[in-house]
This record gives C-alpha cells, structure tokens and sequence, in this order.
C-alpha cells in the first residue's frame, strides 16, 4: 500500500518513532506504543577518553606515541545514566537545551546517535520521525531540525507538532486549556482543534527545577547534609535525627563541578519526588501538621519525618503570581472570547510537575476560584502519573498511529522537492 | 490569465479549498467563487490583520458574516477556524488570497495551495 506522497507502509505497521525533547530528558519511543522506550536525561558528559589498554598493545614510551593510545586528546561523549553517572576525572556534563529548544546541535546529534544506536537499534532510513517542540519554537530551530533528520538521518518522513496540542490529544481532547508543568518552565496554551494559540500562551519559570532549589535551600536551613550518594563507601543504620555515620570512598581527583552539580540535583529531585506535597488549599500550619509525615532516608544515612515543611516547599509555586492558575486565566483571557467556554471546559494538565502529589488538585481548586463564574470549569490529568509525565510524548504516539495523519507526514522527497518552505506550510 | 481563472482552475480546482477569493489591498475584491459572499470591509479588516496581529486575536476573522476564531499566522499568513471550516489567507505584493476549506481537507492541503499560488504570484509581481 502507499499513501498519496508515494510513502510505503504496510498495512498497521507504521514503524514512526516519536522524539519529545524537553529540559529535564528527552522522550523516545515508537507510535503505537504506551510509553517511551528510553527517558534519557538531557545533559551529555563530555570528557577525555579513558584509555584502557588491552593485552596486545604496549604501554607507551614517553615519547613515542602509538595510534589508538593517545589517552586524553580524544573527547568522549557519556549519555544515558549507565554512562553519567559513573565519576569520571574531567567529564563535563553539559545541557543541549534552551528555553525549550535544541541549542547545541553537536551535543544533540551525539544524543540521536545514542537513541538510534541504543534504544532504536535499527537503522534511522526505516523510520518516520515524529518530533515535538516548544509552543514558542523559533523558524530556524525548526529548519536546522528538519536539516538534520532528512540530511543526516535520511528519515523517510518527518513531522513537527506543538507539545501543547499532543497532551490535549493524550486526554483525549482537541480543544483544551493545557497546561505544562515542566523542569524549567511552567505554560498554558490554549488548543483549539489541535491547533495551539502561540499568542495567547502564557509561561513563567516557576517549574520542576525552581521546586529543586527550594528543596536545597529548606534542607541547608535544616542543616541537613545531601551527601554526595557516590562518595559513601558504607553507612550505619542509626536513630531517627541521629547524626550520621559512614565512611566516605575514595573517588578519583579531577572531577568536574558540573558533574558533582549534576549529581547533587538528582538527589534533591529523588527527595522531591517522595517528600513534596501540594497542600489542598492555601498552606496552613496546622492542617498540614495533621497529615501524616513521610519518612526520608539521606544518603550519609541520616533520617527523619517531614511533615509541614513538605507543604511548604510546593507553597511557593502557588503563591506568586506567576502560578500555574494565574497563567491559565491569562492565557483564557487572551483568546477570542468565543473559544474560551470551550477552554474552560477542557482544562487539562501534563508534564512532570503535574505528578507531585496534590498539584492538579490545588490547580482545579485555584483555577475554580479565580476563573470567570459564567463558564463551566472541568479539569482534567491522567490517573497514573507515568501518563501525566509522558503525556506529550503519549499524545505523538497517538498521532503518529491515526490512519488520517498519514498524510500529513513531511515526505523526504517533499523535502528535497520544496525544502524548508513545506516545513511551515506542513506543520503550523 | 484571468483572475476568475486563478480561483477557479487554480484554487477550486484543487479541492483543496472549498471557497476562494482574491481581492486587492484596499478591499476591492478582483474575482471569487460562486456563492461567496465576502465584503470590502472584511477583507480591508484582513489586511490590516497581517500588519496587527492584535486585530484578530480580539476580533477574530470575519468572513462572509461568519466569525472565525484566530489561529496562528506571520505578517503574510493568516489562519483561523470555526468548528468544522478553517480558513487560510495569504498576503501578496498587491493582493491577497483568502480561502476556506472544510472537513475531510486538511489544513495543510488547503495551506500548500493556497501558499503555492501565492508564491507564484508573488513572483509574477503581484
């Protein structure tokens, strides 16, 4: 069977993948499927080779350098945790994003590489490339994007869609007031069948990692010590608030404050991930000193409860007056006033900050207090909260599978044919 | 050839658009598909929507009576959509290119029509 750009596909075997790059990892995954195959984080190690001789070689002269043995003049490129995390000597770990976009195209291609190489692993000419990006992605971004897919990885076809319309169509909605929680910015972008209002979006930087800093400056006000988890050789088990006991492990000299940073983060963001709570309503000491506490246990083995100050680290995240709430009412506002009972009705929400324990709740709850009384108000977020997370990369898996959007794909001849000019044309 | 031919053999013969027109700048409306009732003033309030994208994200997009909902657009595309008609406009050096398609046509066919004969008149100097 082929489509009507001259594109084969047989039968219910589309084979499409879809990428959805964002600030925190990058999504990969094939359509059809549930949830991505691979969320690799979104930093690259860049760092000197680390040269392991084998049996054959001999070890070098001072002088004399042999091929294949010059250790150190070679760059290397870590991605993925098995690679990251292990300390390296002089591996600096560095971000390709910004402000939601492909910055460093270098880093980028090594990351496609490894998705095609290790995740994939199946040449990239066999599979059409289904992309998200940023509402606000920029028309150069898109094209170098779109350069790099056809001309490098000879996709067959290519498609870009807004990540705001994909977590609309992962809730099951064309039209929807969504709202994306994500690691660096938080927005709300309201869809109106399938296609996002880029002049209406709203977004601040209260996001995922503005929560992580937060975390680190209630834990150093605490005293409370993040000790790095891969110094500790061993660590005692001790009484609850006893200071901790354990033996550091020797690491090898050199390593990167990038990297140690980097590491640190995931720490503070695991702490997150069990610690942090959105209160009901506006935090209130003694309706959070009421729920039950959580028990947490730091690296260097040091553990207690926390209780209220779980609701008082999310608190700032609802306090200002860039909140999640605040931007949907803005983004409403800033529409036509036809569309917006419609928005109204469909709220939707997604990313990873809409997995903290509380969040869409305190959403719904903000939203019914400060949206216009005259609209019906329904908010919507994915029970699991794996779907929550993936939601846009859901949404292109869903997309990238509908018979209807076969074809709507950027063939590569189309590509060869009328270059970038089809990228705006095709993908609005 | 003529103008009633562009939109005729070239945009609703496509059937990639279900309603075309091409009008001047000033509002002047040059030639259009059978029963497609567009206005002067709607298509002067089009132009002035390229140059002042604030026009329509208020307003909307008015054609032919109907109040389309403003989607997207740059300083010579203009895109909007009501319920199952979407509407695609494209700016020229002296005219422009409005049309509306509906269901099962999709927005990006009635774009790459639209956007063709646009380019190539653009090039011809209009």
């Amino acid at each position: 069977m082929s489509g009507p750009n001259g594109m084969l596909y047989g039968g219910d075997e589309i084979g499409a993948l879809v990428f959805d790059p964002g600030h925190h990892s990058l999504r990969v995954g094939y359509a059809q499927e549930d949830t991505p195959k691979a969320d690799i984080p979104a930093v690259v190690g860049v760092g000197p080779a680390t040269h392991i001789p084998n049996s054959e070689e001999k070890v070098p002269d001072g002088n004399i350098t042999q091929t294949g043995s010059k250790t150190g003049s070679e760059l290397r490129h870590y991605i993925d945790v098995t690679e990251l995390h292990v300390p390296r000597p002089g591996m600096e770990v560095q971000t390709y994003m910004k402000d939601g976009q492909v910055d460093n195209w270098d880093l980028f291609e090594k990351m496609l590489d490894y998705c095609y190489s290790k995740v994939i692993r199946s040449p990239s000419e066999h599979h059409p490339v289904l992309f998200t990006e940023a509402v606000w992605a920029t028309r150069p971004v898109r094209e170098k994007l779109a350069e790099l897919i056809f001309e490098k990885y000879q996709a067959p076809a290519f498609f870009l869609v807004k990540n705001a319309v994909l977590v609309a169509f992962a809730n099951g909605k064309s039209t929807a007031l969504v709202i994306d929680a994500g690691a660096t910015q938080t927005s709300a972008v309201p869809v109106i069948d399938g296609y996002a209002l880029v002049s209406a979006a709203a977004r601040s930087a209260l996001g995922g990692d503005h929560l992580v800093a937060q975390a680190k400056l209630m834990l150093n006000a605490a005293h409370i010590q993040m000790l790095p988890i891969y110094s500790i050789q061993s660590k005692e088990v001790i009484r609850e608030r006893e200071r901790a006991r354990y033996t550091l492990k020797s690491l090898p000299a050199g390593l990167t404050q990038s990297w140690q940073q980097y590491m640190l983060k995931r720490q503070y963001e695991d702490f997150c991930h069990c610690i942090a709570q959105v209160s009901e309503s506006a935090y209130d000491e003694r309706t959070a000193a009421s729920v039950p506490g959580v028990h947490y246990e730091f690296p260097g083995g040091y553990h207690q409860d926390f209780g209220p100050e779980r609701f008082k680290l999310t608190e700032t995240l609802f306090e200002s007056s860039l909140a999640a709430p605040h931007l949907a009412c803005a983004a409403a506002a800033a529409c036509d006033a036809d569309a917006r009972p419609a928005l109204w009705a469909g709220v939707v929400c997604g990313g990873g900050g809409a997995c903290v324990t509380g969040w869409a709740e305190r959403v719904a709850r903000d939203l019914a207090a400060r949206a216009p009384s005259s609209h019906r108000l329904k908010s919507h977020a994915a029970a699991s909260l794996a779907e929550r997370r993936f939601a846009a990369w859901i949404g292109g898996s869903i997309l990238a599978s509908i018979g209807s959007f076969q074809q709507m794909w950027i063939s590569s001849q189309e590509y060869d044919e009328g270059g970038k000019g089809h990228l705006e044309r095709k993908c609005p | 050839m003529s103008w009633q031919d562009y939109v005729d053999k070239q945009l609703m013969a496509s059937r990639c658009v279900t309603k075309a027109a091409i009008a001047g700048h000033d509002g002047n409306v040059w030639a259009k598909s059978e029963g497609f009732e567009i206005s002067k003033d709607e298509v002067a309030k089009i132009v002035a929507g390229f140059e002042n994208e604030s026009l329509l994200t208020s307003g909307g997009v008015t054609i032919a009576g109907t109040r389309y909902i403003y989607l997207s657009g740059t300083d010579h595309i203009i895109r909007a959509k009501l319920g199952k008609v979407g509407v695609h406009c494209m700016k020229t050096q002296q005219a422009v290119v409005i049309s509306l398609y509906e269901e099962p046509i999709q927005p990006q066919q009635a774009a790459s029509v639209v956007e063709k004969l646009g380019e190539y008149l653009i090039t011809c100097g209009y």
